[in-house]
């Protein structure tokens, strides 16, 4: 028999939301540490080399937001949901010298990977920060891009997280968010399905 | 567009298959059993659009 969830994936109700950021929450936790070969279809062999294995292999991504935006030496870019952290140290890598990056994540367990990868990497201009995409802790108007790989779709607020994205960069300021869209609804049987939300 | 960015783009637009949602963890076996149950084959060849949407604040 097929089990559901009974509370839609997208709603505004405040229960549905702590359900699914709790589900999503849970299910990234689950797959810590498992080798993923995502990465060698969204990044070129220069970009993998400029992480190490460690980023490259737990990389959950859907795109590569990095290489979109621009980045370029002295800037401060926020990675918001950064997992082990590929998107962080790649752009760490490229705003330097004098640039720096941050991984925000809401999980202290991908946090610790993306620090020891970037260790690892030798890669010092990188901060980790634990919060929300909802409540960045973070003061307005405080990096010059903010980036995002698959972690937009997850939020059950993304109207908030929007906004806070906003807040946080700096007038001119630029984003550069990788995501998936549906263009039709799925059927409820997958849409309700607390596995789905994650994925 | 309402959150207040400007030169709003899209790039590197790309369908998403079943197989593709496979090779992601996230993805339980069971999910993407019952995705090839439900979905029709040509969905399959197309779930979902990856897309990287770049903005900037004024």
């Amino acid at each position: 028999m097929t089990e559901t969830h009974p509370i839609a994936p997208v709603s505004d109700d405040l229960l549905a939301q702590d359900a699914v950021r709790d589900s999503v929450r849970e299910r990234y936790r689950g797959v810590l540490g498992q080798a993923t070969k995502v990465a060698a279809e969204l990044y070129s062999n220069d970009e993998l080399a400029m992480v190490g294995e460690g980023a490259t292999t737990a990389s959950l991504g859907v795109g590569n937001p990095v290489r979109r935006a621009g980045l370029v030496s002295g800037e401060r870019v926020i990675d918001l949901g950064c997992g082990a952290g590929i998107d962080t140290l790649l752009a760490a890598r490229l705003v330097s010298p004098g640039g720096n990056a941050i991984g925000l994540d809401t999980l202290p367990e991908m946090l610790a990977q993306g620090e020891a990868n970037a260790r690892d990497g030798g890669i010092t201009n990188v901060e980790w920060l634990r919060g929300e995409l909802e409540s960045i802790p973070l003061p307005d108007a405080s990096v010059d891009v903010a980036i995002s790989n698959g972690v937009l779709n997850l939020s059950p607020r993304k109207g908030r997280a929007m906004s806070e994205i906003f807040r946080v960069l700096r007038p001119g300021g630029r984003i550069s968010l990788a995501d998936i869209v549906l263009d039709e609804q799925l059927p409820p049987e997958v849409m309700t399905d607390p596995d789905a939300w994650a994925g | 567009m309402r959150a207040g960015l400007v030169d709003v783009a899209t790039h590197d637009e790309r369908w998403l298959t079943v197989d593709d949602c496979s090779r992601y963890p996230l993805f339980t076996p069971q999910l993407i059993e019952r995705m090839r149950k439900l979905l029709t084959p040509e969905r399959q060849r197309a779930v979902a659009r990856s897309i990287v949407f770049t903005a900037r604040k004024p």
